[in-house]
């Protein structure tokens, strides 16, 4: 023979059994501990004269009573919805967010014809603690990994500034400002790199040093802005005349370098150099000016005229003296007539 | 895995036993809120597990949060039963149910609809359970607010092979409040199922 | 019995099965003296009652197209005399009153007993 109440009285989870008119037929121990009343005299008694239950409670617990009734199937109350039914003090020492204890509550059928079911109650205080723990801690850490994203975004950004920024100084330090075109520096660095090919390969190439003709008194004349405009025309002229693979630099004034790589012979030099000559002689428009502007050429031709960086650029300086004195407009290359 | 598909005279005979079902639910939700109820499936079908998330995403793909509903029921006929609703019908049931002066918060939402589908779950599977002559027990049910966004997220489902799929409408005091009921059930359970409405 | 014209009832429900549960539940000895047609909506419900008279229409409430108390509302007016048995899953006061006020001789819910059943049946054909 089974003693129910023996088992009843010792297990960890509230039992009630009442009324739809909530009225008490049984409670065990624990129910009656955490409620602080006497199991003994509460058969009998109405609930809500012994606990005190908030109205909408009342009407929510007599509404699943009725529906345990009719379906003959269990209804619940829930900790994480519904918090508490009835006001126990919990187990927690430490310092919780809830006041009372938090209740996991089913309801089941116990005698239908009497209308009369079982409440089964369950502390679920520690699980809604811990539960409301991880919560703040997935909270702090959505935050934390938001503050990293900002922070990673913003490096980037950084790193975006000085990536642009170190460009426009290479820039600057490589390309005249006006023109666009290489500047002295870059200049070197490439006609180094001609000598260099120019052993290894065996091949030849071409430095043509310009002049734009009586530049002096088309600056004075027109003024300065007409002039850098005109210089920005040229370059243009000049970039279109020559192939990717070669430089053109501007170097002073009015005074361009152009590197002509991989040149068969000086016949191909000359002609490119007419070619430069002619294009310029076209008229140019400069501020509604019509303009007919020409250029001295002087050439030199590596390795003949000279295998390093010094004496190429002499020698084509020494042509276009040659150029200039002949008469402008034209070129020479350079002769070693001495 | 193939999915299972009931034939069309399986299909009435499943259709007819939730539809009794639901007449028993939407009376006791009538009678709880004061007001006539009418419960009715629109549609019904059944899918692969694996198809379950799609399903969700075709049937609540518009909204950015919805609530979802698990009840566990275990026996000789087992399986789980979910829920899914938009906020809205949550809301609007909500207010039905407790006709409160006070504003209503998530909690007041979550309670209410939790009991509104143990009240079917509990009406449809007892139903169920007594012509496949099966017992069962219903476990806690729980719910949570779930986003669309972060659907592949959460956690699988497992131990489940197929879902019904049942479309509800709980017509009351002129709202009309839709939600989306998921039977699970493992091959065994269904084709046990099929098994007995064959030979009704 | 015999010599007796045979008794007509027409079983209305869009669900297939619910008319075959039905059906099986009329005892043997009733059964075989009578005629059962079927039908699966309100509007056949009206269209078979005015071809064969049944001595009793069994009904369900939630059909398609017209729904159980627009066609019993249609059947009356045929016929004020006529029995009709309502049957259907919505078990609320309100729809039991409002179907016998319209005149139904009786309301069963699904799912339908078979004891409350015989005794309905049998209260009506005697």
């Amino acid at each position: 023979m089974i003693r129910c109440d023996q088992i009843t009285d010792s297990i960890n989870v509230g039992i009630l059994t009442i009324d739809s008119e909530l009225m008490v037929l049984y409670m065990n121990t624990w129910f009656a501990l955490h409620a602080e009343l006497d199991s003994k005299k509460v058969v009998g008694q109405p609930l809500t004269s012994l606990i005190h239950l908030k109205p909408e409670h009342i009407i929510s617990l007599k509404r699943r009573i009725k529906t345990t009734l009719v379906l003959q199937a269990p209804s619940f109350f829930t900790a994480d919805s519904d918090g508490y039914l009835f006001p126990m003090k919990h187990s927690i020492t430490t310092k919780s967010a809830f006041e009372y204890m938090q209740q996991d509550i089913s309801i089941v059928p116990y005698n239908s014809a009497q209308n009369q079911v079982t409440l089964l109650v369950y502390d679920q205080t520690v699980l809604m603690e811990e539960k409301n723990k991880c919560h703040k801690e997935s909270t702090e850490l959505s935050r934390a990994i938001a503050v990293a994203n900002e922070t990673i975004k913003k490096l980037e950004s950084a790193k975006t500034k000085l990536v642009k920024q170190q460009e426009i100084i290479y820039k600057q330090a490589h390309y005249d400002s006006l023109t666009g075109l290489a500047n002295r520096t870059l200049l070197h660095q490439r006609l180094q790199l001609l000598i260099e090919e120019g052993f290894s390969y065996t091949k030849k190439f071409g430095v043509l040093f310009l002049d734009l003709d009586h530049f002096k008194k088309i600056n004075d004349t027109l003024g300065h802005d007409a002039g850098d405009e005109l210089l920005i025309k040229i370059s243009k002229i000049l970039l279109l005349c020559t192939r990717k693979s070669d430089t053109v630099g501007r170097i002073g004034g009015d005074e361009f370098l152009v590197l002509i790589d991989d040149v068969a012979d000086e016949e191909t030099l000359m002609r490119i150099a007419q070619k430069i000559i002619d294009t310029i002689k076209e008229p140019i428009t400069i501020k509604e000016n019509m303009l007919h502007v020409t250029i001295s050429i002087g050439m030199s031709l590596f390795p003949e005229h000279g295998a390093d960086f010094n004496e190429l650029i002499k020698n084509a300086d020494i042509a276009l003296y040659d150029a200039k004195a002949a008469g402008r407009n034209g070129y020479k290359l350079f002769k070693d007539d001495v | 895995m193939a999915s299972f598909t009931f034939n069309p005279s399986q299909e009435d005979t499943l259709k007819e036993l939730i539809n009794v079902s639901f007449g028993v639910a939407a009376s006791l939700i009538g009678d709880l809120l004061e007001s006539h109820a009418k419960l009715h499936i629109p549609e019904i079908s059944t899918i692969a597990i694996q198809d379950f998330d799609a399903k969700i995403l075709e049937l609540l793909g518009e909204e950015e949060t919805f609530y979802l509903t698990k009840q566990r029921f275990i026996g000789s006929f087992n399986g789980e039963v979910i829920f899914a609703f938009t906020p809205k019908c949550a809301t609007s049931f909500c207010n039905l149910l407790l006709k409160s002066d006070e504003a209503l918060d998530e909690a007041d939402t979550k309670s209410s609809i939790l009991e509104l589908t143990n009240i079917i779950t509990s009406a449809c599977i007892s139903q169920l359970c007594e012509i496949i002559n099966g017992q069962t027990v219903f476990q806690v049910p729980s719910i949570e607010k779930r986003d669309i966004a972060l659907l592949d997220n959460y956690e699988r489902i497992v131990g489940y092979d197929n879902v019904i799929v049942i479309k509800t409408a709980l017509d009351i005091e002129q709202e009309n409040i839709l939600g989306h009921m998921f039977i699970l059930l493992n091959n065994r359970m269904l084709e046990h199922l099929q098994y007995i409405m064959e030979g009704l | 019995m015999s010599g007796r014209e045979k008794m007509i009832f027409l079983v209305v429900d869009d669900s297939k099965i619910s008319r075959k549960w039905l059906i099986e539940m009329i005892p043997p000895r009733i059964a075989e003296h009578t005629t059962i047609i079927e039908g699966c909506n309100g509007e056949e419900a009206v269209a078979l009652y005015k071809e064969h008279r049944p001595d009793i229409v069994f009904l369900d409430i939630t059909m398609p197209v017209i729904d159980g108390i627009e066609a019993l509302n249609v059947i009356k007016k045929i016929n004020p005399e006529a029995i009709v048995v309502m049957v259907s899953a919505d078990r609320q006061k309100s729809t039991q009153s409002t179907v016998l006020a319209l005149g139904a001789k009786a309301v069963l819910s699904k799912p339908v007993d078979g004891n409350e059943f015989r005794a309905t049946l049998l209260s009506l054909v005697s």
